[in-house]
């Protein structure tokens, strides 16, 4: 077998098939996180936890210093009317067999914990999870499966029969610590130099290097205020802060356009690829943000990316929509004044 | 356990390439000592630190670190064998955790970076200048292949706190395919898994600790504990289901 195809069948990352029936996102994870120092809460409010689709990520970024510990009060329930509709019948005499399993992981950290309850009354209440900020850095996520407690007694070729098997899951969610998969601070090298002709008011552009085919941001220097401002480090909820990460998400749906669309060559089966190459480290970059696997996106937007053929065009775009002047008129403008406008 | 404060560069991981050019010499210099990369003779370069308490000693760790591997090195060609990962790892692990080094610290890429090229250079020369130097003195693609990061990360995935001996398991001579699964992949985490898996290899060596064996191995126990979460066997079960894994492979 080689590296890579463990991947390709390894489902706690992927949504590839299942061996057997399996009741996809149809368990549901809700609750709230406390942040602590020294094992009080430092805010009156917990902050929410949700499953819902959208709703899968909490961002603790400007707390990162401030807490030495997070503690989860979390129900994760089932239901049989959600996701891929498996009905927990189909398990026949193992619906009292049933486990959840929670887990709790921070991939950066190389952090792994579970926490096992029954399943009753199609739910399970976990209390005072904590998670030691030492233990974990950029992210931790949550994930909920439901599993049997003992070898099933059914005889089936569709069900998983093994004590451990998984019958369902959740939706992963992310909890992010630290600065993540920050575009402007890693996971791409950055540069910058004068653009010109048709790309001189254009703001950043992606230039593959032809020799290691890695990608490179490039910053039009003719907007050099605008590169400090993005590289400083504002107070958090400041509004340079907000400002900042306003452009930030702007600038990021393009540089991720451009990523995505310098994919556009790969082949119909992106599962073949190294996990570390760059091409999966986009699609995952990109996953993040938009709340599908990897392999759900290569299809959803492959003939799109085919389509985008010349990765000029996006940067001439740029350039003819002024967005690198818009932005540096604004930032030049006194902050307080512009964010009242 | 003392906290200490670890000290980096911020963002020296996009800009390294501006100060150690490859015209520079920094690279190429025949005794690694005559090329210093000092940060404070750049003021456009940011210090910052993770970590709390008096600040770190890097020069102390690295001359305690060389002593320990003073046995390994081939003074002939004046270079550190790979065996010496096994040990290295031990004396990183263990000199790092006692100055405060957790898990969030270390998963900072810009604090090997620093630490390599500030004050590791003649070790990472020791031991890779033949192979794969630069990248195993900088972070490319992340901590997984740098010279110390992976040393750290494989003892604090094999350490085994149960045992009389924690660090049994590390310096077991396992096949590289070991090394690399344990620094490039997740399972390891999952330590109940993890320990039983490395424990298999190492009480059956003769038929499992090769690189063929465990290449087919180890994915595997990955794939099986998708399906089947691992972890919620008991030991003895657990035991019993790796054993039957091996047999598949």
């Amino acid at each position: 077998m080689q590296w890579n195809e463990f991947v390709q069948i390894d489902h706690s990352y992927t949504e590839q098939e299942w061996p057997y029936s399996v009741g996809v996102n149809q368990l549901k994870v809700k609750g709230e996180l406390k942040l602590l120092r020294n094992n009080m809460p430092i805010e009156q409010e917990g902050r929410r936890i949700s499953g819902n689709a959208g709703q899968t990520r909490v961002n603790l970024n400007g707390s990162s210093d401030l807490f030495e510990s997070m503690s989860f009060n979390l129900v994760v329930s089932f239901s049989e009317d959600e996701g891929y509709g498996y009905q927990l019948s189909n398990l026949s005499n193992d619906e009292d067999n049933l486990d959840v399993l929670l887990i709790t992981y921070s991939k950066s950290a190389r952090y792994y914990n579970t926490h096992r309850k029954p399943l009753i009354s199609g739910q399970a209440v976990f209390e005072k999870i904590k998670v030691e900020r030492d233990d974990v850095f950029e992210n931790v996520i949550i994930q909920a499966f439901l599993v049997l407690r003992a070898d099933s007694q059914a005889e089936s070729n569709r069900e998983g029969l093994k004590k451990g098997s998984v019958v369902s899951f959740s939706r992963n969610i992310e909890v992010r610590t630290d600065e993540k998969l920050n575009l402007f601070k890693g996971g791409i090298t950055s540069d910058k130099e004068i653009f010109e002709g048709a790309e001189k008011n254009a703001l950043y552009k992606i230039k593959f290097n032809p020799e290691t085919e890695e990608p490179v941001l490039w910053w039009n220097e003719k907007f050099d205020d605008i590169i400090r401002f993005m590289q400083k480090t504002h107070i958090e909820n400041s509004k340079e802060y907000i400002l900042q990460d306003m452009m930030g998400r702007v600038i990021s749906y393009g540089v991720l356009m451009q990523l995505l669309a310098g994919l556009q060559n790969e082949g119909d089966d992106i599962g073949i690829l190294d996990e570390e190459c760059l091409e999966i480290k986009i699609m995952d970059n990109a996953s993040n943000y938009i709340g599908l696997n990897r392999n759900k996106i290569w299809k959803d937007m492959r003939n799109n990316l085919r389509n985008l053929k010349p990765v000029e065009s996006l940067t001439r775009m740029q350039s003819g929509l002024k967005i690198g002047q818009i932005f540096n008129q604004f930032i030049n403008l006194d902050i307080e004044e512009a964010s009242n406008e | 356990m003392s906290r200490q404060q670890f000290k980096y560069i911020t963002g020296l991981s996009q800009q390294w390439a501006n100060y150690l050019t490859e015209e520079s010499g920094w690279w190429s210099a025949e005794n690694p000592d005559d090329e210093q990369f000092i940060p404070g003779e750049h003021p456009t370069l940011r210090e910052a630190s993770m970590g709390s308490g008096d600040e770190f000693d890097y020069e102390e760790f690295f001359n305690t670190f060389m002593n320990e591997l003073n046995q390994h090195i081939d003074t002939e060609n004046n270079e550190l064998p790979p065996y010496s990962d096994y040990d290295a790892s031990v004396a990183v692990y263990k000199y790092l955790k006692s100055k405060g080094m957790t898990a969030q610290i270390a998963a900072n890429k810009e604090i090997w970076l620093y630490m390599c090229v500030v004050h590791f250079k003649k070790y990472v020369w020791m031991r890779w200048r033949n192979k794969d130097y630069e990248s195993r003195m900088t972070v490319k693609g992340g901590v997984r292949r740098n010279a110390l990061a992976r040393l750290w990360r494989y003892a604090y995935l094999t350490h085994d706190a149960e045992a009389s001996d924690p660090y049994h398991l590390t310096l077991f001579p396992f096949n590289l395919n070991v090394f690399n699964f344990t620094s490039d992949t997740l399972l390891p985490a999952n330590r109940p898994v993890w320990l039983a898996a490395l424990k298999y290899i190492k009480n059956n060596a003769d038929i499992a600790n090769t690189s063929s064996f465990c290449q087919d191995f180890l994915p595997l126990v990955r794939i099986k504990n998708a399906v089947v979460k691992l972890n919620t066997l008991e030991e003895n079960e657990l035991n019993d289901r790796i054993v039957s894994i091996a047999a598949e492979v």
